[in-house]
């Protein structure tokens, strides 16, 4: 009989149940319906490194003291300040737990790590936020706009002549580069302006070429090299193209949870209102 | 035999291997050196960049309306396109490579606070009421707004209010956090460069004392320490109280940083004291020992006005009314008199400063000095046709040149009045915050009132006409003389004259050159101050008289109707090297370039066209931008 009483699972799991509260009550005891502040040793270290960062020195240890001290306090007052339901309608403490929650979002989405596939797809339907711009490499030699129309003709014919003789044209002194290695056309653009950095892919390569005007004058160009822009091998933007994603990424996960949310709650406007225009708001007396 | 053989042979492969190695050894020297750009440790490049610029994080701007924060603020200065709290689309015409966001650090965080009504603005009735009129938007958000900064520059601000927005506070340290973060992030070194800075906003009684702090450091050194305020208890209008902060921030926590001031032309004469200062202080060795420590820069332009000449101290430069703002200080509260011009301008505290240095051994106004919009927009835009104001009120609009800008009893400064100034170069080798913040404390810098011309100022003993045609003019620029920023020492008992090589090119988005220029002061044995005006290069093969001067004007040919103009007059280039006629070893002195256009639209003009406009009679509607380099100081010691 006791035997069968002994096998009884409901005698189990009173027993059971009997176990884990008395091992909770061990594990956490409670004097006189005194509530217990724990302060870790992984607190003591927070407080002490707290210190040193403020002070510029370890705590002498009635200093720590202090600290924990302070910090038990400060913990209880919460406690009690909760137990009061002071948390609640607190706009600052809202605010608060609302940028936690879009922190645990983000968390959430940048967990989620998209295979090849997803990226190579997202790379190709937005192709276009992933061109290069075109990179000449050039000398150039600058017949100033200063010279005046009747100059500036004469020495462009001559420049002209010379380039046809196989010689390199010669041109006025200037702070212009002479010279640029693979620059890209808007950064050209920037320092000729945009016309000239535009003209440059109408141009032969491998030769001098000109007049090409720019708001300096008329310059004689020798393109040595020509990368034309198009879009990106992905290996070279992968890291833009993983970022674009995720934040796109993060956005839709925003939609989705607030999407989910709406389906869960309901909301209630109370008071004399007119038809609310959102179909999920019920009417109801005040 | 073979031992001999074998010595001979070993002493002609010591000999074939040594000189081989030799001859590799000068070769991997000579390779090493080739490349110029890389074995130079001059500065190669000038970086363009706004050093002072607000973001709806100021208490102001805010409440202005200001929605955009410092990313957008980063966005638009890098090239991107940003929608302005006005609604329209805007999008600098070429990005920039460096800004410096810097905030108000006073009540840091009171406008977001202001525009949600929390409950300890709520609790206190002033505060109170700018949350409403707030609320109520336009005019009553412009009048609370003012009323505001009425309260903080006559320091009647609500105690409360006060503490709950200083260092120390949750808000006030989740707001510098914002912006050090901020900071970090769009700082790209080599290809953009964000500094972590802030301003400190003295401004006591309406008298302007403004100084903007640029940190070398990173967000890790940044986030040590909280920058300081203005009102008191924790913070004070005293620059002396900036001083100790920046000791401290140096001394105590290692970091690098310097404080520079603006708009001398709201201080009613207190920016540049030569006796008292404005805190019943006295300009003695030790006034003038910090301020030369800790003031290397100055903004000598930007929208509220520019600062580096007037004409009451200059009658003999008929360039010196430019965008002049004379009415009175910040809030006017107190109009301008004639006696308060010495105090205000750059050019004379150059000239007062060789007085003091002559006086107390340190020369407390020998600053750098740069360009900066102190938009309140969150938009760094200094370019004419591309205009989006100060504050978030006068973002382009039918009406935003017609109405008054800042009215006050005593006195009003109109809308149109405003200028669309200016920007910084910065001449560096590397984009990057150490290169740049380095690049200003030596004063490498000019300051210009929008337009990018491209301007190197040289000065030393042996320049020689022919030195400006050559291909390497810059390091001949270098290796005979000093840049923009440098100092002359006399050269023995030598009486000979220094001489100066200056090269300008125009800015291709901009207008052709008018001419460069330069500027001395001057010391003389009797105590005065001196200056003059050289014109050094002039373009359409105008003459430069006897006197230096070519009195000759350059034309003009805006089109009014249009907002156009055409460069067929003025030069694209202009360069020179010169030599001072006048000079006299025994007189300490400095030399600055200033380089004017041709004359362009005004931004009024593009408002007129696009908008339709209208412009009361007295507002300008065309002007000469211009350029102002750092000074080449020469002594006589």
């Amino acid at each position: 009989m006791l035997k069968k009483l002994f096998s009884e699972p409901l005698l189990h799991f009173i027993f059971l149940s009997v176990v884990i509260f008395a091992a909770y009550d061990v594990l956490n005891p409670q004097e006189n319906g005194q509530q217990v502040i724990v302060v870790s040793e992984g607190r003591v270290t927070q407080l002490s490194n707290s210190f040193r960062d403020r002070w510029s020195r370890e705590p002498f240890p009635q200093e720590l003291e202090g600290a924990i001290h302070a910090y038990a306090v400060n913990e209880m007052f919460i406690r009690e300040a909760i137990a009061l339901g002071l948390d609640v309608d607190d706009q600052v403490i809202g605010q608060r737990l609302r940028k936690k929650m879009n922190y645990l979002l983000e968390d959430l989405a940048e967990a989620n790590i998209p295979t090849d596939e997803v990226v190579k797809k997202f790379y190709s339907d937005n192709a276009s936020k992933y061109r290069s711009t075109p990179h000449y490499s050039f000398q150039q030699v600058l017949l100033s706009a200063d010279r005046g129309g009747q100059g500036l003709a004469e020495h462009l014919r001559i420049q002209q002549q010379r380039i046809q003789q196989g010689l390199a044209p010669q041109g006025d002194q200037s702070m212009l580069p002479g010279d640029l290695e693979l620059t890209a056309q808007d950064q050209i653009g920037r320092r000729f302006g945009a016309g000239f950095a535009e003209d440059l892919a109408k141009v032969e390569i491998q030769q001098w070429v000109g007049p090409v005007t720019s708001v300096y004058g008329e310059h004689f160009v020798f393109i040595r090299e020509k990368q034309s822009g198009g879009i990106r091998p992905l290996e070279t933007v992968k890291d833009a193209v993983l970022s674009d994603w995720q934040y796109e990424n993060n956005k839709t996960l925003e939609r989705d949870y607030e999407q989910q949310l709406l389906a869960r709650y309901t909301i209630v406007v109370q008071g004399a209102e007119p038809e609310s225009t959102v179909p999920m708001m019920k009417k109801s007396a005040p | 035999m073979v031992v001999q053989k074998t010595l001979l042979h070993m002493a002609i492969f010591a000999c074939v291997a040594s000189a081989s190695m030799a001859s590799a050894g000068s070769d991997a020297d000579v390779a090493k050196k080739y490349s110029p750009m890389a074995n130079t440790a001059h500065a190669t490049n000038v970086y363009w960049g706004d050093s002072h610029l607000h973001t709806g994080l100021s208490l102001d701007a805010g409440l202005f309306g200001n929605t955009l924060g410092p990313d957008d603020a980063y966005r638009l200065a890098r090239g991107g396109k940003v929608i302005a709290t006005s609604g329209s689309p805007v999008q600098l015409a070429r990005p920039l490579d460096w800004l410096i966001v810097a905030d108000h650090t006073d009540l840091m965080g009171i406008a977001s606070d202001i525009k949600k009504g929390t409950p300890n603005i709520l609790a206190d009735a002033t505060a109170r009421s700018w949350h409403e009129g707030f609320k109520e938007g336009g005019a009553a958000a412009a009048a609370a707004t003012f009323d505001l900064i009425k309260s903080f520059s006559q320091m009647t601000l609500p105690k409360q209010i006060v503490s709950d927005y200083s260092p120390g506070s949750d808000v006030f340290g989740a707001v510098w956090s914002k912006i050090v973060n901020s900071a970090e992030k769009h700082n790209e070194p080599g290809l953009f460069t964000a500094f972590i800075g802030f301003e400190w906003t003295s401004v006591p009684q309406g008298i302007n004392l403004h100084r903007n702090v640029i940190l070398r450091d990173n967000a890790e050194m940044a986030l040590k320490i909280q920058p300081p305020t203005t009102q008191p208890p924790l913070g004070s209008t005293d620059p002396k109280s900036l001083y100790q902060w920046l000791e401290r921030y140096e001394g105590e926590f290692g970091g690098q940083a310097f404080a520079f001031a603006h708009n001398g032309n709201l201080s009613n004469g207190w920016m540049f004291p030569t006796q008292g200062t404005y805190h019943d202080g006295v300009v003695d060795e030790e006034y003038v020992t910090q301020r030369a420590k800790w003031e290397p820069h100055y903004e000598i332009t930007q929208i509220k006005g520019d600062g580096e000449a007037h004409p009451y101290l200059s009658p003999e430069d008929e360039f010196a009314d430019y965008e002049t703002w004379e009415v009175g200080n910040l809030d006017i509260s107190q109009l301008k008199t004639p006696e308060m011009y010495k105090g205000e301008y750059a050019r004379e505290a150059l000239k007062q400063g060789l007085v003091l240095e002559a006086r107390f051994g340190t020369n407390p106004y020998k600053f750098g000095v740069g360009g900066a919009t102190d938009s309140h927009t969150s938009l760094a835009t200094a370019d004419e046709n591309n205009f989006f104001g100060k504050a978030t009120t006068v973002e382009p609009s039918k009406t935003r040149a017609g109405e008054p800008f800042v009215s006050s009893k005593l006195g009003t400064i109109e809308g149109y009045a405003l200028v669309a100034s200016g920007y910084t170069g910065i001449w560096a080798h590397e984009n990057t915050r150490a290169a740049l913040f380095d690049a200003m404390e030596r004063k490498e810098t000019y300051g210009t009132t929008g337009p990018r011309m491209e301007v190197r100022f040289f000065g030393g003993w042996d320049f020689d006409q022919r030195d400006v045609d050559q291909s390497d003019i810059v390091d001949i620029g270098y290796r005979k003389g000093v840049p923009m920023g440098g100092d002359l020492t006399a050269q023995g008992d030598s009486e000979k004259a220094p001489s100066f090589m200056v090269a300008a090119m125009r800015d291709p988005f901009s207008g052709n050159l008018d001419r460069v220029q330069i500027i001395k002061g001057w010391l003389d044995d009797k105590g005065e101050v001196h200056e003059r005006v050289y014109d050094v290069a002039v373009s359409d093969s105008r003459k430069i008289d006897g006197n230096g001067r070519a009195k000759e004007v350059v034309g003009n040919t805006v089109d009014l109707e249009t907002a156009t103009w055409s460069n067929s007059i003025g030069d694209t280039q202009l360069a020179a090297v010169w030599s001072d006629p006048d000079f006299d070893a025994a007189e300490p002195s400095f030399y600055y370039v200033r380089v004017l256009e041709i004359p362009t639209p005004r931004w009024v003009v593009y408002d007129k066209v696009r908008l339709g406009a209208e412009l009361p009679d007295a507002a300008e509607l065309t002007g000469q931008e211009r350029a102002y380099t750092s000074p080449i100081w020469y002594s006589p010691k």
